[in-house]
């Protein structure tokens, strides 16, 4: 059960939220920052392959965003996963060479359905190391878009490219896909 | 070609979000069937990963987090919105005394945060819980300051799982200390604002179960008497568990209770 789940906030109620939070509102803050909290957390899953170290990285994006929300202009959205991304490159710069744990090892922790069968348990694994070895911006489009559903224009904005830049980033990132899953069988 | 398949991809993306079969994307476009129906597939097994979910402990530990920005960001505002309108600034006898004020206060603070990390028994340990008193006596606002009682009731737990890792044994002041500060905790959000009392008490019921996980696994590494004292404070917790749903159950237009009911309280 995942008690964090909230409803899905609309971009009219998250510019709201958005409006109290830069007058510390707590509330606000916390609403933002639950509803947000597991979209910035796969997004960093899926970039440092570790559960913890995804897990401090995502409370240091909300510190930060605390910190520096009154100066915050433009898509929050976009916003957020820009603090997050700068994180990850701090984090790749502290570390000597980047680590070599599975990703499905940790994904398997943590993922709540207990009703998959054995071979769909199996099939999601191969297709999320299939995801994983994808590279960097077409790993993000399909994550923003098929795990997180997020719009063309909000990946643009997020990636900070054209909507048509998304649109080709989703057909190579299918294609490789398709590819990686083929040539392991 | 290329550009004009990346189009149909995601147009047909789109139709299949909107409830259209593949099939139907396919009969659109016959002469792409070919090179779609993988796509479009793979798509839809895409969407149908169940989400990696984030532990309720790490949000907690974010929710925290960003409570204690708030707390030192309307800290800060305070201390130099009052310190910058001072006239008196521009007198070079003031401006000395007030920098021999502040290098005291580099130096407090300094220790301050050096003892952040101690645990009952260390010699800055007494700093520790002194810079929580002056904290707690400076934060004026009954949000901040209900916050503030979770987040020493966090810094009590972490003692005394630093205490049992480091020694082997129960501190049975850290237990204490951490079972009243979240019963302050409560006490002192009674005059809060309705809404922000319910996301005050979410908080305070996650730290409240994730309290009661923490001891219930340190039991195997502690003594029987010691266990004793452990299973009163996992009682109580659970009363309080209780008492919370209850809160928040019985919240309507006009509120409810915000008080601890009996067995809530340790004694």
């Amino acid at each position: 059960m995942n008690v964090y789940k909230d409803r899905d906030i609309n971009n009219a109620e998250i510019a709201t939220l958005v409006k109290a939070a830069k007058n510390q509102k707590l509330e606000a803050l916390s609403k933002l920052s639950t509803y947000f909290y597991p979209k910035i957390y796969r997004h960093l899953l899926y970039k440092v392959n570790n559960r913890e170290d995804a897990e401090d990285l995502t409370s240091e994006v909300f510190v930060r965003m605390v910190k520096s929300l009154r100066k915050q202009k433009g898509s929050f959205n976009a916003w957020l996963y820009r603090i997050a991304n700068n994180l990850v490159v701090d984090y790749y710069r502290k570390k000597a060479r980047q680590k070599e744990v599975s990703l499905v090892e940790d994904y398997n922790e943590h993922i709540e359905d207990k009703e998959d069968t054995a071979e769909s348990i199996l099939q999601h694994q191969t297709l999320n190391e299939a995801i994983s070895k994808l590279p960097d911006e077409q790993r993000q489009t399909i994550v923003l878009k098929f795990l997180e559903g997020y719009s063309n224009k909000e990946i643009a904005e997020i990636l900070s490219k054209s909507i048509g830049a998304v649109k080709a980033l989703q057909f190579r990132a299918l294609n490789n896909l398709k590819n990686v899953l083929q040539s392991e069988g | 070609m290329a550009k004009r398949l990346e189009e149909i991809l995601d147009s047909c993306l789109n139709t299949i979000k909107k409830g259209k079969s593949i099939e139907y994307c396919l009969g659109l476009y016959p002469e792409y069937a070919q090179e779609l129906e993988p796509l479009l597939r793979l798509a839809l097994e895409i969407d149908e990963i169940p989400k990696p979910e984030p532990r309720k402990e790490a949000v907690n530990v974010m929710l925290m987090k960003i409570g204690e920005a708030v707390i030192e960001q309307s800290e800060r505002k305070l201390v130099l919105g009052k310190f910058f309108s001072r006239p008196f600034l521009t007198k070079p006898v003031l401006v000395k005394s007030l920098a021999t004020i502040l290098i005291a206060i580099v130096v407090v603070w300094g220790m301050g945060m050096v003892s952040s990390r101690s645990i009952p028994g260390d010699i800055l340990y007494p700093i520790k819980t002194t810079t929580e008193r002056v904290k707690f006596t400076l934060t004026r606002n009954t949000e901040g300051r209900a916050e503030l009682r979770l987040v020493f009731a966090d810094r009590r737990l972490y003692e005394l799982l630093k205490v049992l890792e480091r020694r082997g044994k129960l501190d049975e002041y850290a237990l204490k200390a951490l079972l009243r500060e979240t019963e302050l905790a409560l006490d002192e959000a009674q005059t809060i604002d309705e809404n922000e009392f319910k996301l005050f008490l979410t908080h305070l019921d996650h730290f409240n179960n994730y309290t009661e996980d923490v001891l219930n696994q340190m039991k195997p590494r502690i003594s029987e008497h010691e266990c004793r004292a452990v299973d009163k404070a996992i009682k109580v917790c659970q009363s309080r568990s209780k008492c919370m749903m209850e809160m928040k159950r019985r919240r309507g237009k006009n509120g409810g209770s915000r008080r601890w009911e009996s067995g809530c309280r340790w004694k």
